[in-house]
């Protein structure tokens, strides 16, 4: 294959924007953001041979994000950086939030408010509009997961939004 | 309302997206890695000043006194012991990249057959933590002095097999089995070990220090320490002393790494002690973690921390000398 041939930075500098905010959306903070995305293609600069196509090479870095972001997440959540994500107890937003309409910051918190899975499952299918195959192989479950998750998250954000209305 | 909330939560997400990544930020260069060479971090603390002190020596009194010149920064390690046996080694694998060909390979036999009395009374001091394979400058002297007789162990002329034969025999870590790159100076032999991966390309998993065990320009190479690269093991500090439980840490960089450390002696073939699979990852970022040990009888131990589970169990690595007396 043509691992080989892969162009690692061109590759970053394409998608470096779409993956950076991919990565806000699970971590918060832009800075941390970035350094999970720059992790990422890394990691694929180093693994890179190990790919069946250059085409697995967005979904290698897709999920790099997503385990990168976790690991950010249980850092904080084992109390060494403050608290941002998960959780009720989690408070305000980030600095860029206040640009946002108050009912698209409303949506945000409560999605950062449901469980891990969840989070993330909607974030793929309603941010980066990716197929339940594609989110499955991204997060390592099945597509059956993936549907059940989709499904109570939108519950969830349906009773928290829709109650306020 | 399913679609609404749906409809609902795609614009949040992208007017989040937006808010926090406008179209207008300008990507930061991508600071990639060579392929099967760690990002560099830097050198231990203890590299810079004693390459210093090196430089220093050079040009008040030439090279040949260059490693007295680091005595004064460092203990001096006990030099009364019998030489005895080492840990095994059984590698069979011949460093790709090293510069002479021994005549035999590493085996486990110990360099004891030298006579103890044939051991000078030396001024010469190692200046770092002798690690492996000799504990002191008298069980390295026996060896030379038995290898300019018989030919005895011509491994330990050779500072790549020393540095794998320490990988794969000491530490244990079988699956690294290839010298990567070898750059011998004044301030020793620096020495890559790795692996190929299945496409054939070379890793590099660490680069190990190691200096000449002796005044002499045949002495035995010893493994003093690694190079800091991409994942780094700091504390506790090189050369200090430590009792257990021991707080082990450094940076690391990495996605999803799995650190395993373990404390080991010469005069033991099993690990002191040992923990498993602290995770970690990001850029540079920090790593810590207490293991217990017990049992220790050796002046210097070796701190030895991997990571990996990515290619290989065991992908990457770092060491640090540490001392159970002062």
């Amino acid at each position: 294959m043509a691992a080989g041939e892969l162009n690692v930075a061109a590759l970053y500098t394409a998608h470096w924007r779409q993956m950076v905010r991919f990565a806000v959306l699970l971590v918060e903070d832009v800075a941390t953001a970035e350094d999970v995305v720059q992790d990422a293609f890394v990691a694929l600069y180093r693994h890179q041979h190990q790919l069946r196509s250059i085409d697995a090479a967005m979904g290698y870095v897709r999920a790099a994000v997503v385990n990168g972001s976790r690991s950010v997440i249980r850092k904080r959540q084992t109390g060494r950086r403050r608290l941002v994500l998960a959780g009720p107890e989690f408070g305000a937003g980030a600095d860029y939030e206040v640009l946002l309409a108050a009912e698209h910051r409303e949506a945000v918190q409560a999605l950062r408010r449901l469980p891990r899975r969840q989070r993330e499952v909607l974030v793929l299918r309603y941010w980066s509009g990716s197929s339940e195959a594609e989110i499955a192989a991204t997060l390592g479950i099945s597509t059956g997961s993936v549907k059940s998750a989709a499904s109570r998250g939108i519950a969830t954000l349906e009773k928290r939004l829709g109650g306020r209305r | 309302m399913t679609h609404e909330v749906e409809t609902m939560l795609a614009a949040a997400l992208d007017a989040t997206a937006t808010a926090a990544v406008p179209d207008d930020r300008r990507v930061p260069p991508f600071i990639g890695v060579g392929a099967g060479e760690p990002a560099v971090r830097g050198r231990r603390p203890w590299a810079s000043p004693l390459l210093a002190a090196a430089a220093v020596a050079v040009v008040a009194v030439g090279a040949a006194v260059t490693v007295a010149a680091v005595r004064a920064e460092r203990q001096s390690p006990a030099g009364t012991s019998l030489p005895s046996p080492l840990p095994g080694v059984s590698s069979q694998h011949v460093p790709s990249g090293s510069g002479s060909a021994p005549t035999s390979r590493p085996t486990s036999q110990a360099p004891s057959g030298a006579p103890h009395s044939a051991a000078p009374q030396s001024p010469f001091d190692l200046g770092f933590q002798p690690l492996w394979p000799f504990r002191d400058l008298q069980e390295a002297t026996a060896w030379r002095v038995a290898h300019q007789s018989t030919g005895v162990q011509p491994w330990h002329s050779d500072a790549g097999q020393t540095a794998l034969s320490f990988t794969q025999g000491y530490l244990g870590l079988r699956a690294i089995d290839t010298v990567t790159s070898t750059s011998i100076d004044q301030d020793g032999a620096h020495i890559g070990v790795g692996y190929r991966d299945p496409n054939g390309g070379l890793r590099t998993s660490a680069v190990l220090h190691l200096v000449r065990f002796g005044p002499q320009s045949d002495a035995p190479w010893e493994v003093v320490g690694s190079d800091d690269t991409s994942f780094s093991l700091e504390h506790p500090d090189y050369g200090s002393t430590v009792t257990s439980p021991i707080t082990v840490g450094g940076h690391i960089t990495g996605v999803d790494e799995s650190i395993t450390v373990t404390v080991r002696q010469i005069a033991n073939p099993a690990p002191l002690g040992r923990t498993c699979c602290t995770p970690a990852g990001g850029v540079n970022s920090p790593w810590t973690v207490s293991v217990s040990f017990s049992g220790a009888t050796d002046d210097v131990l070796t701190v030895l921390a991997t990571t990996g589970g990515h290619l290989m169990a065991v992908e990457r690595f770092t060491i640090q000398g540490v001392r159970t007396r002062s």
